[in-house]
């Protein structure tokens, strides 16, 4: 039951991230003057926001390496956006949706395991400053 | 329980608890002794022999195989309380939970470093092993430790 809520919990809180993406997305297709997404668009891109948000709860485990963890949120998150572009209909064929999706997937995980090590080490910084100064 | 009140004129109040120190009696005593001080003393064990030691000397406390060790300036003792109990009654005494099966006196931390793991590795002060603090442990650590 815990898991359950957690699982729901992180889920929720990918869908509000994913809105935000959504209605940007949306307004940027107004301004430019590009076609709307429809409904089932909607659907799929809330349903994989979702499933998004859930995957992030195992960067919370423990018993694994860090980098070990973001590959596999990498893979995973990877899927669900390969399995939202299939559904939509955006590109032709797999093949040319992973090819259109790896660099921006590579660039966005590089910069976050990069911010994620730089916090880290400032963290080492204040907490030696701190013992120090005891 | 028999109780003495002796008055005395001396500088420091002396407690003698005399009895069974394994007894849930005086385990409670000595809980409500170390709450009520923050700086009181807890019972170790070691080959069943009891000693009362303050928790200043206690460098971690540490859940190996079951059981609950102490790791003092004098060795390696046994403790009977859970470590979430010790957590909670030692924390004034500067003892913060590190990972799931540790609790690290603050006074011996020397340093940490961060690790690739995204896991911190604590130094202590004239002891060579290491104690690994947990990503999950590690804010309240750090706001433990910036108090």
């Amino acid at each position: 039951m815990k898991t359950l809520t957690r699982i729901f919990c992180f889920g929720f809180v990918g869908s509000g991230i994913g809105a935000w993406v959504m209605s940007a997305i949306c307004c940027l297709n107004r301004l430019n003057g590009s076609v709307q997404i429809d409904a089932m668009e909607l659907l799929y891109w809330v349903a994989a926001s979702f499933l998004m948000g859930a995957v992030t709860m195992i960067l919370y485990t423990e018993k694994l390496h860090f980098l070990l963890l973001t590959v596999i949120h990498f893979v995973l998150c990877f899927a669900i956006v390969f399995g939202a572009v299939s559904l939509c209909g955006y590109a032709d064929g797999a093949l040319a949706s992973v090819r259109a999706m790896m660099p921006e997937f590579l660039i966005i995980y590089a910069a976050v395991f990069l911010v994620v090590l730089t916090v880290s080490k400032l963290n080492e910084h204040a907490v030696n400053k701190a013992l120090k100064d005891r | 329980m028999k109780l003495n009140l002796i008055h005395a004129v001396q500088k420091e109040t002396e407690i003698t608890v005399k009895g069974d120190t394994a007894s849930e009696e005086v385990q409670r005593i000595l809980a409500f002794l170390n709450a009520d001080a923050g700086q009181g003393v807890i019972l170790l064990e070691r080959e069943d022999e009891r000693f009362l030691f303050s928790p200043d000397e206690i460098v971690y406390v540490e859940v190996t195989g079951g059981k609950t060790n102490a790791v003092t300036t004098q060795g390696i003792y046994e403790v009977k309380e859970k470590l979430y109990q010790l957590a909670a009654s030692l924390k004034r005494d500067g003892f913060i939970q590190i990972n799931k099966s540790t609790l690290v006196n603050i006074h011996y931390v020397k340093s940490i470093s961060a690790e690739f793991s995204g896991n911190y590795t604590a130094k202590l002060k004239d002891r060579r092993e290491t104690l690994t603090i947990s990503r999950t442990y590690f804010q309240s650590f750090k706001q433990f430790v910036r108090r």
